[in-house]
């Protein structure tokens, strides 16, 4: 049943995918900002719990309670100093921006670190069930994606910041007049994005290597799948996330494996083709 | 800088003192082989020159930006390459045809993208890097990664430069051309207000497309020229995305929109990226992505738009 | 038939919201057509699918005999149907001349127009005269209706549609407003489709009024025909009589 296989491995990985996503969806729900340097933001927590593995021996599961509060800070960090500045800008401003951060994140972690791949080998037992193996790890990351999904909707809609960061996706203009303070939750937003960022990195740490400029595929991956599931929609782009990870599992037992790369690209290309809704519906510029 | 304001043009002093620096910059680069042993390093300004006035002539003329600008001066590089080394063609014919291809190519890439706005298009065109980098990796007909060598009977570097020059010069006189055309004044209302600028019948997908074809062509002529002087090409360096990151740096920090901006912009980090990438091999990126970010948060209007501003300032104040 | 523009069962649809439903009737050639409904009326969504930026889920538009559904809005926009925006678009960079002579370059004029084509007297006839070198972004919001005006009517419109125009506007400039459009109306022959959620403005301006309610024509008829029907006064005054 190699067929079922792939379908349960796409749907492990689409949850992580899907999580990750969902840290791109809420940043732009609220500021209507593109992050770019998402995927870069994977990279710098694979890396943390690369050397936090590496030197310490912490464990890549574990180094998650760093990873997410490292990120948190490092979002809000570049939120006020950078980010800020360009959220009412054109937005081909913004799109510059995040590209430059990409840019700088990509280029100093090549400098300190080198271009070569970094990976550890840490193993979970697999799980066998009705004639399916899942390997122990992508069963973790799933677990991981669970757990930050159920938490993050918690806070979207039990908490007053949470429900905040909803009012003000929904109707920017609406929430100031009762009274939210935009700075505070689109500095909240972009704090909770790259913490999702940075600790999808360090379970990213689990299943493959990693090197300083993988940082875009994941931007790209997440983009498709918030594409695909509607922007700003954090439901969405968990749905989206278990599509894109079932087609690419299939896919890949049908094409080549020079295509795989080609296959995110693909589906982009279709995706915005055939949802033109989500597409003209946004307000673009 | 308005090209509404075509009429009453008068060559005023600073315009014929701007008119003669530009003749002299001409002149030098005419009589450069003559006194310059190093004529690589001029080629390789105009070459920079010409992508970062490619990457403006789409970006800061319809206000989206390509992030696979890089793929243009690729196909550009391999199809003249191919036709050198499978075909033994002409250089020149090899040189048009490398642009032709890639404005072909910016016509294919257009189509379905031109619908999308925005952070759509800038995301869709992303992707499109890795795509052509894993199609090239993994090509045997186009020597897959290997890469391509020219025969050594192709190398002739002042015929190269006076090529180059030639190049250039029309790649920067198209931008002005355009930016002062009716073509021009579309762009610019695409720009400013999309959905305006359809309301008034302007057919913004024909105007983008066909700026992103002017684009293609010159960036495929730098790609073509490039290859042609450096004698060889493989996929990681024909889609290198630090050339689109080095191309919009470029363009930023001379001034987007502007037709001079990234003639200054490529002459200024030239040398950063020249020497500091063959030494340092990673400083310069990240000067790079700090220039992108300064200049969005410091000077969005770049160095031309910057001291434009600060000139009028300072007539204001006398 | 004197219809210009002939709107037939014409269907909107938003992720399964209908939006518009089927909605049919006609523009005469120099006719002022008012078209009134409460915020959400589907009154902007009827403006863009005439011009073409949206298209419809089903029905026909049909302007000057020709088929117009689903046309791209620079081909409608080029067979002579301008619009003003709800909330100015100008081309905020450029100044208000700018602005209009950007429209007259891509217009496709009308040999039998009766408006003028020069940019200067366009602004001048908006009461823009006195701004023409101004960017269009620093213009008050008053001053950026006009201009929308301008714009429309440097495209050399046969039909005009004017969505929301007298919102926002003061007393004074609202009268400017309706003098404006009976004179487009008399003395240069535009066929005009005014809408408008405050009615009073319009109402004294306009010949013939149709009412959109939750995306249908609820009634039709003169301004005083249409104050006196039940169905108008229970959507719009919630029964009471004005």
């Amino acid at each position: 049943m190699l067929l079922a296989e792939l379908v349960v491995l796409g749907l492990a990985y689409g949850l992580l995918f899907g999580v990750l996503a969902l840290g791109l969806t809420l940043i732009w729900g609220v500021m209507k900002v593109v992050n770019i340097a998402h995927g870069d933001f994977v990279i710098v927590g694979a890396y943390s719990s690369y050397w936090l593995f590496v030197l310490a021996g912490v464990h890549p599961i574990l180094s998650i309670l760093f990873t997410a509060p490292f990120g948190f800070g490092l979002g809000i960090i570049v939120y006020l100093g950078l980010v800020r500045r360009v959220v009412h800008a054109p937005e081909l401003m913004s799109l510059f921006l995040t590209f430059g951060i990409s840019t700088l994140i990509s280029s100093l972690l090549l400098y300190i670190y080198s271009p070569n791949q970094r990976a550890i080998s840490v193993t979970f037992p697999s799980i066998n069930g009705l004639g399916v193996v899942l390997p122990g790890n992508v069963a973790i990351a799933a677990a991981y994606a669970v757990v930050v999904a159920t938490l993050l909707r918690i806070f979207l809609t039990k908490t007053y910041w949470g429900k905040a960061i909803r009012a003000v996706t929904e109707d920017s203009s609406s929430a100031l007049l009762m009274g939210i303070n935009p700075e505070a939750v689109s500095m909240l937003a972009f704090g909770i994005g790259v913490a999702i960022a940075s600790s999808v990195g360090s379970v990213v740490m689990l299943l493959q290597a990693v090197y300083p400029t993988g940082g875009s595929e994941f931007t790209l991956l997440a983009f498709v799948i918030v594409v695909l599931g509607g922007l700003g929609s954090p439901f969405g782009a968990l749905l989206g996330g278990i599509v894109i990870g079932v087609v690419d599992n299939v896919a890949s037992l049908y094409l080549p494996a020079a295509a795989t790369p080609a296959i995110g690209f693909i589906i982009l290309v279709i995706v915005l083709i055939v949802r033109p809704s989500g597409i003209m519906g946004a307000k673009g510029r | 800088m308005s090209p509404l304001k075509l009429t009453g043009f008068t060559l005023t002093r600073r315009r014929s003192a701007e008119m003669a620096v530009i003749l002299v910059l001409l002149a030098l680069l005419l009589v450069a082989p003559t006194f310059f042993a190093r004529i690589s390093v001029l080629f390789f300004i105009l070459n920079w020159i010409v992508l970062a006035e490619s990457f403006n002539m789409f970006a800061g003329l319809t206000g989206y930006v390509n992030f696979g600008h890089v793929v243009f001066y690729g196909v550009g590089g391999y199809v003249s390459a191919l036709l050198m080394v499978n075909a033994h063609a002409s250089p020149y014919v090899a040189v048009i045809a490398g642009g032709l291809a890639s404005s072909l190519l910016a016509l294919g890439i257009s189509l379905p993208t031109t619908r999308l706005r925005g952070a759509y298009f800038a995301i869709a065109t992303l992707s499109i890097n890795e795509a052509f980098f894993v199609t090239f990796d993994s090509w045997d007909a186009v020597g897959s990664a290997p890469g391509l060598s020219l025969p050594i009977s192709y190398y002739q570097p002042v015929v190269e430069y006076y090529v180059m020059v030639v190049v250039a010069i029309a790649c920067v006189l198209s931008m002005y051309a355009i930016s002062k055309s009716k073509f021009g004044i579309a762009l610019q209302a695409i720009r400013q207000q999309e959905v305006t600028a359809n309301s008034i019948g302007i057919n913004a997908a024909y105007y983008k497309s066909l700026a992103l074809v002017f684009s293609g062509f010159f960036a495929g002529l730098a790609g073509a020229l490039a290859i042609w002087q450096i004698t060889f090409i493989d996929p990681p360096s024909a889609f290198n995305v630090t050339i689109t990151v080095t191309s919009i740096s470029m363009a930023m920090l001379g001034g987007l929109g502007t037709v001079i901006g990234p003639v200054i912009g490529g002459a200024l980090l030239y040398e950063l990226t020249d020497l500091l990438g063959l030494s340092y091999p990673f400083i310069h990126l990240i000067i790079l992505g700090v220039i992108i970010v300064g200049v969005v948060l410091v000077i969005p209007d770049g160095i031309l738009g910057a001291s434009r501003r600060v000139l009028t300032k300072v007539r204001g104040r006398r | 038939m004197g219809d210009l523009l002939r709107l037939t069962q014409v269907a909107k649809r938003f992720s399964g919201l209908e939006v518009l439903k089927d909605i049919s009737f006609e523009v005469a050639e120099g006719e002022v057509l008012g078209l009134i409904g409460p915020n959400g009326a589907g009154k902007t969504t009827l403006f863009n699918i005439i011009s073409g930026i949206l298209k419809p889920n089903s029905g026909r538009v049909v302007f000057a005999s020709k088929d117009i559904t689903g046309l791209p809005t620079h081909r409608v926009s080029r067979l002579g149907i301008a619009r003003t925006f709800q909330i100015p678009q100008p081309f905020a960079e450029m100044t208000v001349l700018e602005n209009v002579r950007a429209t007259l370059l891509f217009s496709n004029p009308r040999p039998e127009g009766k408006l003028p084509r020069d940019a200067k007297e366009i602004c001048e006839m908006v009461g823009l005269g006195g701004r023409l070198e101004q960017p269009a972004g620093s213009l008050s919001a008053p001053e950026k209706k006009r201009l929308e005006v301008a714009r429309a009517l440097a495209s050399s419109p046969r039909l005009l549609l004017l969505d929301e125009f007298a919102a926002g506007l003061t007393l004074s400039e609202s009268s400017w407003a309706s003098e404006m459009i009976k004179s487009l109306s008399k003395d240069y022959g535009v066929t005009i489709v005014w809408t408008e959620h405050v009615m009073k403005i319009l109402m004294r301006s306009v010949e013939r009024v149709l009412v959109l309610q939750s995306g249908e024509v609820i009634a039709s008829g003169t301004p005083a025909e249409v104050v006196k029907n039940e169905l108008v006064l229970k959507a719009y005054f919630g029964g009471k009589p004005a």
